[in-house]
């Protein structure tokens, strides 16, 4: 086996009590036996509309949630808990208010036990990774939207996470800043060599960034398709197979 | 410039208004006990230091008053803020406690004055450690546990409550993206739950010592006082000193309205980030 899976879903599904408003004892399913696996080093997207379960999805390999049934595996291992191996970043506002730049990338490092002047000098050399070196003592409100993602980032990769897990990183910021943090994290990727498993609604985010798309739909969510994306990097979007994947999964999604 | 000029003096129109009305009503009623003039109440404060009615200086008895309301409230907020942060940390410990203390917080500090009076009377840390007689035992002395309790009570809710709220309302993603950063408990309890719940906890400290503060008349009025601004505004009554009684009334006011600021001043230093992201 050339490429070995960094992250294994098997049959894993998802169930949530509803709250008593809807009716007590009543369960929806968020995820229906879900099976794929995430190759090393690859960079993967999750694909589908709202409710298809693919937040839920990325939380439980994150250690975040339990599934009900089956199992994530990371290298053969359960994933019971969070740790630092699998990082996640989130949609928004996950940096630490009260902290400064390069103390909220330190934050994980602390976590690490990483004495005090290491965790600084590691802390600046991911903020020079994601070209944020000096606003290292700004605090996080004094930043655009763009940069505290960047620093999100930054921090997820600061404790050197085997997969870095992405919950619609882009999803808040404006469509300009979004296509600059498209090709950055691209840039950051080939440099860094990371799993990445990356979940988006935009189709297009997808098909420009991945090697693979995992593509789901709802009720309940599950996956419907799993594509290769034979595009030569670096992408453009005037290849006229960008646009005719985009197209294939618009028909698999039904709009 | 005219309107710097405005916003300087706008907020000095209503007190100038109501100096000059409290002044002219004083001419008109000529009656010392129902209404002092501004000139008798300025007099007495502005010599803070010298002994009046036989009770020590102002100052003195602000002094004293001071030391009463730490000593509650300090007690309140050792109790509340890790009793808070347990109830507002760990699910069981609030089901355990909320509605049992919930039974107390409505009861006014005051309605515990007979039973306080029944339990502590007039002891106090001099009298419980049995300090010699001297000037060590007289400060202490004044520090009845039976004040120090109805202070407490006063000072403990806001405290609590707030406390409870602020580590409640931690946002998940703080916690949940601190997990995945390989945080263990203790990590995410000390550096994520703690400082996001500070301002919240702060701010429960400032309206506490508030509350602490305005219980402080009931307090003094206790058996066994013998001193404090609130025994001064009590005695003041009794001996016919109006005036007295308005510039206790004012120093209370004063001192609170400093406290308050003060608070303010450090929850703006510290919390700067305060409703940001």
């Amino acid at each position: 086996m050339s490429a070995k899976h960094a992250l294994t879903i098997a049959a894993v599904s998802k169930v949530f009590p509803l709250g008593r408003a809807n009716g007590q004892g009543k369960t929806v399913t968020a995820l229906d036996s879900t099976s794929f696996k995430v190759l090393d080093n690859e960079f993967l997207s999750i694909v589908g509309p709202s409710g298809c379960g693919k937040s839920t999805l990325l939380r439980l390999m994150a250690g975040l949630e339990k599934p009900s049934g089956g199992a994530v595996n990371f290298r053969d291992q359960e994933v019971a808990r969070p740790s630092g191996r699998i990082g996640l970043v989130f949609q928004d506002y996950s940096l630490l208010p009260w902290r400064t730049l390069v103390r909220n990338i330190e934050l994980g490092l602390e976590f690490q036990g990483l004495p005090g002047r290491q965790a600084r000098d590691k802390a600046l050399e991911y903020l020079e990774l994601v070209g944020l070196a000096a606003s290292k003592d700004a605090y996080p409100h004094e930043l655009s939207g763009g940069m505290r993602q960047r620093a999100a980032i930054a921090r997820a990769l600061a404790v050197e996470p085997d997969v870095l897990l992405m919950d619609e990183p882009f999803g808040a910021l404006d469509a300009h800043t979004r296509l600059l943090m498209q090709r950055e994290l691209l840039a950051i990727w080939e440099k860094r060599k990371k799993t990445v498993v990356f979940v988006t609604h935009s189709i297009d985010e997808a098909v420009y960034l991945s090697d693979r798309i995992v593509v789901m739909d709802k009720d309940p969510g599950r996956v419907i398709e799993v594509l290769d994306v034979d595009l030569p990097r670096p992408r453009t979007r005037k290849n006229p197979d960008f646009g005719r994947l985009t197209e294939s999964i618009l028909e698999m999604l039904k709009y | 410039m005219p309107s710097r000029l405005t916003s300087l003096i706008l907020p000095l129109v209503v007190p100038a208004l109501f100096l000059w009305g409290w002044e002219t009503t004083a001419v008109r009623v000529a009656n010392d006990i129902i209404l002092p003039r501004l000139g008798d109440v300025l007099a007495v404060l502005a010599h803070p230091l010298e002994p009046i009615i036989g009770m020590g200086s102002l100052v003195a008895n602000v002094g004293i008053s001071l030391a009463r309301v730490l000593f509650g409230y300090l007690a309140a907020v050792a109790l509340a803020i890790p009793l808070g942060i347990l109830m507002g940390y760990f699910a069981p410990a609030h089901r355990l406690l909320n509605n049992f203390l919930s039974l107390f917080r409505p009861i006014p500090p005051l309605a515990w004055t007979p039973l306080m009076l029944a339990w502590f009377g007039i002891t106090s840390p001099a009298t419980v450690f049995n300090m010699e007689i001297g000037p060590t035992y007289i400060f202490f002395n004044n520090l009845k546990f039976s004040m120090a309790f109805i202070i407490f009570i006063g000072g403990f809710f806001p405290v609590l409550t707030s406390s409870v709220q602020g580590v409640r309302s931690v946002r998940r993603v703080l916690v949940e993206s601190s997990m995945v950063l390989g945080a263990s408990r203790l990590d995410i309890f000390r550096k994520v739950i703690l400082p996001a719940a500070s301002p919240s906890i702060l701010t429960g400290m400032r309206i506490g010592l508030g509350v602490a503060w305005m219980c402080l008349i009931s307090a003094e009025m206790l058996p066994g006082s013998m001193s404090g601004v609130g025994y001064l505004i009590t005695h003041a009554y009794t001996v016919g000193r109006q005036d007295i009684v308005i510039t206790g009334m004012v120093s209370i006011g004063v001192m609170g309205a400093l406290m308050d600021q003060g608070f303010r001043l450090c929850e703006r230093r510290m919390l700067f980030w305060r409703g940001m992201s």
